[in-house]
């Protein structure tokens, strides 16, 4: 049985790193981090899916990524966990209104992360 | 020293003996009890065959071990055995008891010599622990016990060895000296292995221990016989078949510890001599490292250090154990990669694992593994090393780092968020998860309030939350911290009777610490944290609290003072543009009444300009221009009259010293003249001017100075023609009187009276004539008045003429116009009509001047039109006399309606003193508005500042002893996280320093960071840095990387690029150098990070590198800057990232 694959868009290199170390060493195929929405929108339409895609909600570029996930919610089926520092209800509300498989504020601790994307995939 | 029960009885066997042998000697019982073949026997059962099967394991243990003790001990074992049996066999031939005691006592003083030298050797010869020796050493030694044996049986047997005992005389000295030697050897030897024993806590040293000290009881029991089979003789026999036994019970043990360890009788025994050499022994044994030997998961060594780490006393509690069931079952192998079993033997590969001691307790051990050869066969060897400090320290740095985390992702959140307030929640639920908290309360301060609200908390219901949701200073813990601004430790709470901590103590909290939120030096509410798990808090949870609460109280102020910022900017900006529009509007206004009053100055019969003081004329009208010219910056003296100085005879800049009008008269350079009225004039900078007006009367000067030549020439015509009327009169008169007096004569005369009647007739024609020239004169006369008349009419300028009743005579059309009333109805009406009510008396004052021959020179004088209108007129008169010259017949006023002038004037100063008031309250505005900014950014500088200090703090809490492994590895680790910290903590120094919030100068950044990292890795100096990034700017997204990039890439160099025996001088012709720029490359940005070392491993890869500082070059590289990397090779090594300017809009995430 194949590893999950999971896409991490991210802008913050170092906690890329961090997020890609985790889940790597939880057994799971990490795909090459992108830190902008239209990245992850142009490798969506240019590669193959990944099973679960974690996102954090400000990114480089134009797009944030509740835009991103309204975006790839359109076109994919695939689930998308929200990754923030944000916690107020204004943001919350507008992420909630993508249906995200899970949000998760950081600083991330491992095992919440592990649990969030074990839950999502198992979804 | 492990004595259990059986050692205990087995040593009271050495008093019991000695006892008797004391009772003995004090009964003196002398009875002899010797029956045939019984010595013989026993000897042969327990001291024959027992030595003899104890010689025969020492030479198969030799053959293992190798160890010269082992071998010793048999051949002590070996005589005593031979010697023994053949003495007590030597009784049964007659008269041979001096041979058998001969051979009995000889045989125990070597024995005893065997057994010292053994013990001795034990303790003091070091013997390689490797492999066995031949059977040839085996063969010498016991050959050589068997044969002195056998010769001193002989000998004795043939009476050539000096007699032991003489029938009837007893022992001898000589065997006397045999003995105590025995004793002597036998004893000394009995202390010896016990303190090997107590060594080495292997009790098959303890019992041959005791077996030695019963025979050297035995040997003076025998002493003290005098008879062959008497009670001493009995005692010393019975106490060496004890002796005997108790070695047979050493051998029995290590028997029975191999069996249990699943390992032969000889191996057991190899093992305690094998290892007996006494060097390695101690150096082993003390090793702080745990060290054991096995085989097959079967222990077959321990050192001391590895028995207390299995939690054993002994090594025969260990050794019943296998390897398996004393490791954590969570590291064996079970798909995991930490320890492997292969074909039953457990062999580790140098990783960490749990050792499960046989007293249950887990310790963290990292364990090497080697194969050896032991006893002669193949066995692990394993050094196992307690890492438990380690780990704990670990563990300590770990959740230092953690508590860093929760502080610095605190910081973040805090001052990330643009409502802080609501963040305290989950800020404070997560610091109190870390501290095991089980409840938080963070109460706000109400403005001008001597209460509190609470704000967030954590731990209790809500509707307790919302009993306790208003809370008055004083009140609780909380409300005493809100009230004095101090903080407040409350610790073993349920034993405390202090009335503050009842709400706490009715949650069962035992432990709670209450601080402040003070910014500023005021106290804007309280967070406090409470834990029912221990009765107080840690110094360092105080503080992780305290740092928590000054981050919240600086969020939360930053918050207040960000909304009100903002509040007064919106309002501000709301005032900006609402006097904004006021002000465009009045400026449109302005801008349309000055075009209208420009269009009036441009279409005035007059000229209008501005003069400065120092002779130049920022304004002219049309008129001005039409006649004069335009000035183009000059001074009016010069381009009016070509002068190099101002003129002479101008009055304009009397103005400039009286500061009031002036009216004067000028003739032109077009030889005009002009009626010049000068005043004085603020322009709206303030600057003082002179405005000045010119009305051409060049035409009405000549109109005055015709109709003052007609007059005269009228007044002279007149006075001729009066005269010659006068003159005519008279004549006539005359010729009246003549005629009557020729009528009387020609009365008397008839034709004097024809002729005089011819006469008179003549005289009439001379005077008809005369009378037509006085009709011509007349018509003359009349012409001339009309022409005046037109001239007043039509004039331009309002002309009224008064009589001295100031009844109005003339009124011209211009002064129609200007009242709106025809003359027809102001003629023959008092001049008061023209006044308006208000200011008749005072107009009626000035013109009633005029009666007594003033002139009225540039008067203002209001008129009052039709319309009910108020015009302002500058009136100038002249008064007219009758021919006497006194008596006054009329007074003409020519009048200037500067009416919308005045309107003019009036309203410029009101929009001007509108628009300095506009600009009054934009400057204040803009003061405001630049405060405000200021105060913004010092809230952005101290936010800087104290996100640098508290990576300083991480940076010092690495330095403080017991926050890393004081190794080489944990030092390193370390450095990098140090320097990792000081390279992010530099970026908010700079910030701060630089006054830039948004864009890192990054020469003024890079310079002291590589200055901080030179420090720490060459403090000497050895190495040169040149960094080279003046004037490149880079937003705080990819400074911090770059800062990151450059930090792990000079670490390498300063680690790895000049080892010792790289010469720099020699090689590259130059000093060890590290060299970074960033510059710009056309529209891309170019980092270099260069250093001219040894260079990089073949087959180098930055995209495959395995260590944490190089993945994270790459990585940031790649992913935060998108950058493209080239790795330069040729001298030394040359990292070059190129990447895009553009920069990128990020929030906080």
């Amino acid at each position: 049985m194949t590893a999950k694959s999971i896409l991490i868009v991210e802008d913050e290199g170092l906690i890329a790193l961090h997020l890609m170390e985790i889940l790597t060493n939880a057994g799971y195929r990490v795909l090459e981090p992108l830190a902008s929405g239209e990245e992850a929108l142009r490798h969506l339409e240019e590669r193959t899916q990944p099973d679960l895609i974690l996102m954090d909600i400000t990114l480089d570029g134009s797009l944030d990524g509740i835009e991103t996930a309204r975006q790839i919610r359109k076109r994919y089926a695939t689930p998308v966990i929200f990754l923030t520092a944000h916690s107020n209800s204004l943001i919350t509300a507008r992420a909630k209104e993508v249906s995200p498989c899970g949000y998760i504020i950081k600083p991330v601790l491992e095992k919440d992360l592990l649990e969030h994307v074990e839950r999502a995939l198992h979804v | 020293m492990n004595i259990d029960r059986r050692k205990l009885l087995s040593l009271h066997s050495i008093p019991v003996f000695v006892l008797i042998i004391v009772i003995l000697a004090i009964l003196n019982i002398r009875t002899v009890f010797e029956p045939p073949y019984l010595v013989e026997a026993l000897n042969t059962l327990f001291v024959g065959i027992i030595p003899l099967y104890i010689a025969y394991v020492a030479a198969r243990t030799f053959k293992i071990s190798g160890s010269m003790s082992i071998l010793l001990m048999g051949s002590g074992m070996l005589v005593i055995g031979l010697g023994l049996t053949a003495s007590g066999w030597i009784l049964v031939v007659p008269g041979a008891q001096n041979a058998s005691v001969t051979l009995a006592n000889s045989c125990y003083l070597v024995g005893s010599i065997f057994a010292f030298s053994a013990a001795l050797l034990y303790l003091s010869w070091p013997v390689s622990s490797k492999g066995g020796r031949t059977i040839t050493s085996v063969v010498t030694i016991y050959g050589g016990v068997i044969a002195f044996t056998l010769l001193i049986m002989l000998t004795a047997l043939l009476g050539i060895t000096p007699p032991f005992f003489i029938r009837g005389v007893g022992p001898t000295l000589l065997r006397a000296v045999v003995l105590a030697g025995a004793f002597g050897f036998f004893s000394a030897a009995s202390i010896l292995f016990l303190y090997i024993w107590i060594r080495r806590q292997e009790d098959f040293f303890f019992w041959y221990s005791i077996s030695v000290a019963l025979f050297a009881i035995c040997i003076g029991s025998i002493t003290l016989a005098a008879a062959v089979g008497d009670v001493f003789s009995w005692t010393g026999r019975i106490a060496q078949y004890t002796a005997a036994c108790f070695a047979l019970a050493a051998i029995v043990t290590a028997r029975h510890n191999a069996i249990k360890k699943g390992i032969s009788l000889q191996d057991e025994l190899a093992r305690f001599f094998s290892v007996s050499d006494e060097g390695y022994k101690i150096l082993v044994e003390n090793a702080p490292d745990g060290i054991i030997v096995y085989r097959d998961n079967r222990f077959l060594y321990a050192n001391n250090t590895a028995l207390r780490l299995f939690g054993a006393e002994t090594f025969d509690q260990l050794s019943i154990h296998t390897i398996p069931d004393l490791i954590s079952s969570d590291d064996l192998n079970e798909g995991g990669s930490r320890i492997h079993q292969n074909r039953d033997e457990v062999v580790f590969h140098g990783q960490e694992t749990r050792l499960i001691g046989l007293d249950g307790k887990e310790t963290n051990v990292a364990v090497r593994t080697a194969p050896i050869e032991y006893a002669g066969r193949p066995a692990v060897i394993a050094i196992i090393r307690d890492i438990t400090e380690r780990k704990k320290a670990e563990l300590a740095l770990q959740k230092g780092v953690q508590k860093l985390d929760i502080l610095a992702e605190t910081a973040r959140l805090l001052l990330a968020s643009e409502t802080p307030e609501h963040i305290v929640q989950n800020v404070c639920e997560r610091v109190m998860r870390y501290l095991d908290c089980q409840i938080f309360f963070n109460y706000l301060i109400e403005d001008d309030k001597n209460r509190m609200r609470l704000n967030a908390w954590a731990g209790i219901s809500e509707e307790k939350a919302h009993e306790i949701e208003m809370l008055d200073f004083g009140v609780a813990v909380c409300g005493c911290v809100g009230r004095d601004g101090e903080r407040i430790i409350a610790e073993d709470i349920q034993h405390t009777p202090d009335k503050r901590t009842d709400l706490v103590r009715s949650l069962d909290i035992s432990a709670y610490v209450c601080h402040p939120l003070i910014y500023q030096g005021k106290t804007i509410g309280t967070l406090s944290f409470g834990t029912c798990s221990r009765p107080r808090f840690t110094e360092e949870e105080t503080e992780l609290i305290r740092a928590v609460t000054d981050l919240v109280a600086t969020a939360v102020a930053r918050k207040k003072s960000e909304d009100a910022v903002r509040k007064t900017r919106d309002e501000l900006d709301d005032r900006v543009q609402e006097r904004t529009a006021k002000l465009n509007t009045a400026v449109k206004a302005l801008s349309s009444e000055r075009k209208r009053l420009y269009d009036v100055l441009e279409t005035l019969p007059v000229y209008v300009c501005l003069l400065t003081p120092d002779y130049h004329m920022p304004f002219a009208n049309r008129f001005f221009r039409e006649r004069f010219g335009e000035s183009h910056g000059r001074c009016c003296y010069d381009f009016l009259f070509g002068r190099t100085d101002p003129c002479e005879i101008c009055d304009t800049y009397t103005v400039l010293k009286t500061r009031a009008p002036h009216h004067w008269e000028w003739t032109g350079p077009d030889k005009r003249n002009y009626d010049i009225y000068d005043f004085p004039f603020i322009d709206t900078d303030g600057s003082f001017l002179i405005m000045e007006m010119g009305i051409d009367v060049t035409e009405r000067r000549k109109a005055e100075a015709e109709l003052e030549k007609h007059r005269n020439h009228l007044e002279d015509l007149i006075s001729q023609r009066t005269v010659e009327l006068e003159s005519a009169n008279t004549q006539l008169r005359e010729e009246i009187s003549k005629y009557n007096q020729a009528k009387e004569e020609l009365l008397v005369k008839n034709e004097d009276l024809n002729a005089a009647y011819e006469k008179i007739t003549a005289s009439q024609e001379e005077l008809q004539q005369i009378n037509d020239e006085l009709i011509k004169s007349e018509e003359e006369l009349r012409n001339t008045s009309q022409y005046l008349e037109n001239l007043i009419n039509y004039a331009n300028a309002p002309i009224v003429v008064w009589d001295p009743n100031f009844v109005i005579t003339r009124f011209n059309r211009a002064f129609e116009e200007l009242t709106g009333r025809t003359a027809r109805e102001i003629i023959g009406q008092r001049l008061e009509v023209l006044f308006p009510q208000r200011y008749l008396d005072a107009s009626m004052e000035i013109i009633r001047k005029t009666m007594h021959g003033e002139r009225l020179k540039i008067v203002e004088i209001p008129i009052l039109n039709r319309k009910g209108e108020i015009r302002i007129v500058l009136w100038n008169s002249a008064t007219l006399f009758e021919s006497d010259g006194k008596t006054i017949q009329s007074t003409i006023a020519q009048g200037n309606d500067i009416t919308e002038r005045k309107l003019a004037e009036a309203e410029l100063a009101k929009r001007n003193e509108e628009l300095n008031s506009a600009i009054d309250e934009l400057t204040r505005r803009g003061d405001e508005l630049a405060e405000a900014l200021k105060e913004r950014e010092i809230l952005l500088s101290e936010i800087h500042h104290r996100v640098k200090n508290n990576l300083t703090a991480f940076i010092s809490l690495l330095s403080l002893k017991g926050s890393y492994d004081e190794t080489p590895a944990g030092n390193a680790l370390k450095k990098d996280l140090q320097n990792r910290a000081r390279s992010m903590a530099l970026i908010h120094e700079t910030l701060y320093r630089t006054g830039k919030y948004s864009q890192v100068d990054m020469g003024e950044y890079l310079s002291p960071l590589i200055h901080q990292i030179a420090l720490s890795y060459d403090p000497s100096s050895m190495i040169r840095t040149e960094v080279k990034a003046d004037g490149a700017t880079l937003d705080l997204n990819r400074a911090t990387p770059c800062g990151l990039i450059v930090t792990e890439i000079i670490t390498n160099s300063f680690k790895y690029a000049f080892p010792e025996s790289f010469n720099c001088m020699k090689m590259r012709s130059e000093p060890c150098t590290i060299r970074v720029s960033l510059k710009r490359d056309g529209e891309d940005y170019c980092l270099s990070v260069s250093d001219n070392g040894i260079g990089l491993p073949p087959g180098f890869d930055i995209r495959t590198a395995q260590s944490l500082g190089l993945r994270l070059v790459y990585f940031l590289a790649r992913h935060q800057l998108k950058a493209r990397i080239e790795v330069r090779t040729g001298v030394g090594t040359e990292i070059i990232f190129r990447f895009s300017d553009t920069h990128s809009i990020k929030g906080i995430s």
